[in-house]
């Protein structure tokens, strides 16, 4: 066998806003008798529990997995108001999946219990024992839940070598409240961990655009537990950012964090903080964790096209053309591109690279919760067998 | 919004002198920078710490992240150049198991060998001892019968150490062929004859279908093939006819030997051309045989490159076929010595030196080289030969040397240049030696000696020393 069959990953996409036909649209593209999981990205401008009857009415028993978004990736591109899906075949893919409920209480001990469970449940049906070789662990959480940092850390911490990455749910930056949908509802203060196994290859990537420059400002008052910053060099936040972007405080907003965006220097590498807003008191808040005493390094932002074309053809150059690439890409990328006028010029890439997946609140990969990022698996045509 | 709006609007409002609002500034930025430097030393502090913050949690994880990735990196380094060194010893080990395998078989079939050596060397010299005692016992009682069985068994030996020899010169990639242009119908005609008796005696027929062509073919190797082909088909064919025969196919000739016999079965037609391997019908037939031949055949041929080809059907009987070059006439340049011609020449007056150090030998030479009339002195050793002559100085016309002389002392070679070195013109030597190495040859070579093989043939012996006649005439 050299490639899998067509229906190995099937994806499919409405734009209805009423939730019975969208949900009904997508079962019309999906199902099929092997049909084994189906992931979803969706608006939040759907009416959420009528969307799960929906999605329960018209799939059943199928294990469904999935998210809101701040924005979705489908066959159009960067899309809105929509809900997309994969669909994978269970002959091709073995698919485990759990929802973490109280995130702040989840420790090494239930990510263990978890990591195990997921692994006997994928083990020796299609690819043999999981391992780094043949699995990826996907997660979903509520972007606005602020644990993302230390669920990862621990469940990285369980599941050792075998890779991690996934993605934080989004509200059309709304920041109300995001959600994750498992076993027919939407929860939030939730995550999903889904352990996929499968026979075909694969490769776990996260890419950036971001260059740093001179400028260093040190956070002098936060609080961490809410990742707010309110001082930047002893000043207020608010203030000492618009200076560095070089317009008036009340001028800031997502554009505006978009495109200056500020990162920590762990070793070599520089790791985006995304701004989420700007408080009344002038203080920051984050989409990540922040501390006092982190240095933060203005960053430049370079072409996301090139940084994207350049790392997606790298990885299709190695496994063949992509099945499906599952992108979560990070929704201050979307405003960027608007902001700079080339969301149709990253539509036609993102379609060419087959990618499906949603703007989120945050990427992870490995257990690092970070931003302004794409992150995401490249599922190849070239069999491992 | 500039530096100044941001302290005006930190500070209330100052109206004293500008001194004092100059220092007030620096008061600020001063606490500014304090503030900056205290949020350093507490984040430098907490770093130390135990990660139980969000922030540490993500910082431990990258840092965990990029370690993991860097050791990865080198584990696949490392992990590659282990399954290259795997894949090396495995093809190497698989190379060993082939040659373990092979030095087995080997040893295998040599030990069969020396087995089947062994019993069919000791068959005749069990007969010879058997006439020798009798004849010891009763001296005079049938002479020329028990002598006559003597000379058998003694030929029988000779032959199978001849092909012992030939196997393992053939092995050794010694064996040249020397190609030169002569008639096939004279190598046939004499091996026609003498299988044409073996035959009859065995009650079967012999068919011989002479050629008149010239052949290109070294006749000493190519009657070796032929012989071992012929004394197959009568060894292997109970009755019927075993045909020797020739024809003429697109300006070559094919040579067959044809039989009536007991046939190869059709899988082991490749086999047979393996060394000590006889086929399954051929193992029941014959006791004396090492199971050599149809191999010597083989790479003899291959020596000369005339292709060998078999035909067989099991109970029905084989047809071994060899294609040879035709040769135009004008190439051949008939160059006959005639054995009787040469045999009648004298050896009169020839000065022969012998040294042997075998008794039996030194005796046996002396009679026979005396009979032809040469003049001899024999001796076992150096020592003896300058007792009896003067080396250096007395006249000889040849030196016949042992190559093997006593353990432990000079060989033939150094003694015949020790004994040349010592004179003014340096005598013609022909070394007699059962050694037949490439590396012999090519001594004698370098020293202009002549070699004789052992066991010494008279006639050849003769031929050699007629050349110094010759010269001697010619001088």
């Amino acid at each position: 066998m050299t490639a899998a069959p067509p229906n190995a990953v099937l994806t499919a996409f409405s734009a209805a806003s009423d939730e019975q036909a969208a949900a009904a649209e997508l079962a019309d593209k999906l199902l099929h008798p092997h049909l084994g999981f189906v992931l979803f990205f969706c608006s939040v401008e759907y009416d959420l529990d009528r969307l799960a009857g929906a999605l329960r009415a018209h799939f059943g028993e199928l294990p469904l997995s999935g998210c809101t978004s701040c924005g979705e990736i489908t066959a159009r591109g960067y899309d809105h108001g929509t809900i997309v899906a994969i669909g994978f075949d269970r002959r091709f893919f073995c698919v485990g999946r759990r929802l973490v409920e109280k995130l702040d209480e989840f420790d090494l001990l239930d990510a263990q219990q978890l990591t195990d469970s997921l692994i006997s449940e994928c083990c020796n049906r299609l690819a043999g024992t999981p391992s780094e070789n043949n699995t990826f662990v996907l997660t979903l959480m509520d972007g606005l839940s602020v644990n993302e940092e230390m669920v990862l850390a621990t469940l990285n911490s369980a599941l050792g070598s075998i890779t991690s990455f996934g993605g934080s749910a989004g509200d059309e930056y709304r920041l109300s409240s995001t959600y994750v949908y498992s076993d027919g509802r939407f929860c939030s203060e939730a995550a999903i961990v889904i352990m996929i196994t499968t026979l075909l290859d694969f490769e776990v990537f996260s890419t950036h655009h971001l260059v740093p420059e001179k400028t260093k400002l040190v956070v002098t008052a936060a609080d961490p537990e809410h990742r707010i910053v309110h001082e930047l060099n002893a000043e207020p936040a608010a203030v000492a950012y618009a200076r560095l972007v070089g317009v008036p405080v009340d001028a800031l907003d997502d554009a505006a964090f978009a495109c200056s965006p500020l990162a920590v220097r762990i070793n070599d590498g520089y790791y985006a903080r995304a701004i989420q807003r700007v408080n009344d008191d002038l203080s920051l808040s984050f989409y990540c964790a922040v501390e006092n005493g982190i240095v933060l390094t203005a960053m430049s932002t370079a072409s996301i096209l090139d940084d994207l074309d350049t790392k997606l053809s790298a990885i299709e150059e190695r496994l063949g053309p992509a099945w499906v690439t599952l992108g979560c890409d990070c929704c201050l990328r979307h405003t960027q591109l608007q902001a700079e006028g080339l969301v149709e010029d990253a539509s036609v890439l993102l379609r060419r690279h087959g990618v499906i997946g949603f703007s989120t609140y945050g990427e992870q990969i490995d257990g690092m919760h970070i931003n302004h990022t794409l992150t995401g698996v490249v599922i190849g045509r070239k069999n491992r067998f | 919004m500039d530096e100044k709006t941001v302290s005006d609007a930190a500070e209330p409002p100052d109206e004293r002198s500008p001194w004092d609002l100059h220092e007030a500034r620096l008061m600020a930025e001063n606490a500014r920078l304090k503030r900056i430097c205290d949020a350093l030393i507490e984040r430098v502090e907490a770093s130390n710490m135990a990660p139980t913050a969000p922030y540490a949690a993500f910082q431990h994880s990258v840092v965990l992240a990029e370690q993991v990735r860097e050791r990865t990196q080198a584990l696949r380094e490392v992990n590659k150049q282990l399954l290259a060194e795997i894949e090396e010893r495995r093809r190497v080990e698989l190379r060993l198991r082939d040659a373990t395998e092979k030095a087995e078989q080997a040893n295998l079939s040599k030990t069969r060998f020396v087995a089947a050596v062994s019993h069919d060397l000791m068959q005749p010299l069990n007969a010879a001892r058997l006439f020798t005692s009798a004849l010891q016992e009763n001296p005079d009682h049938n002479t020329a019968f028990q002598l006559s069985h003597i000379s058998t068994a003694l030929r029988d030996l000779e032959s199978l150490i001849t092909t012992l020899s030939d196997a393992s010169k053939l092995d050794a990639g010694v064996v040249t062929a020397e190609v030169g242009v002569f008639p096939l119908r004279r190598l046939l005609d004499v091996l026609a004859e003498e299988f044409r008796q073996m035959a009859q005696q065995k009650g079967l027929r012999f068919r011989y279908v002479p050629t008149s062509l010239l052949v290109r073919s070294d006749p000493q190797l190519l009657s070796r093939i032929m012989r071992n082909l012929l004394s197959n088909a009568v060894r292997y064919t109970e009755r019927g006819t075993i045909l020797l025969g020739c024809r003429r196919i697109n300006g070559q000739v094919e040579v067959m030997v044809v039989d009536t016999g007991i046939g190869i079965r059709q899988d082991q037609i490749g086999e047979i051309f393996e060394e000590f391997k006889r086929g399954k019908q051929a193992v029941r037939y014959h006791e004396r045989g090492l199971g050599l031949g149809l191999a010597i055949v083989e790479k003899i041929s291959q020596i000369l490159a005339h292709p060998l080809r078999v035909q067989s059907q099991l109970g029905e009987g084989s047809r071994f076929s060899l294609t040879l070059p035709v040769a135009p006439p004008s190439e051949y340049n008939a160059r006959v010595m005639q054995a009787g011609q040469l045999a009648s020449q004298s050896l009169l007056g020839l000065r022969v030196w012998v040294v042997d150090n075998d008794e039996a030998i030194c005796i046996g030479m002396r009679t026979l080289l005396e009979q032809w009339g040469c003049d001899v002195v024999v001796a076992e050793s150096l020592s003896a030969l300058r007792a009896q002559v003067d080396t250096t100085a007395d006249e000889a016309d040849v030196l016949l040397m042992d190559y093997h002389l006593d353990p432990g002392t000079d060989d033939g070679i150094t003694v015949a240049e020790f004994i040349n070195a010592g004179r003014r013109t340096p005598l013609p030597v022909i070394l007699v030696t059962a050694d037949r190495s490439a590396k012999l040859k090519q001594r004698c070579a370098q020293s202009g000696y002549m070699q004789v093989y052992k066991p010494v043939k008279p006639l050849k012996l003769k031929m050699a020393l007629q050349q110094f006649t010759g010269v001697m005439q010619i001088e």
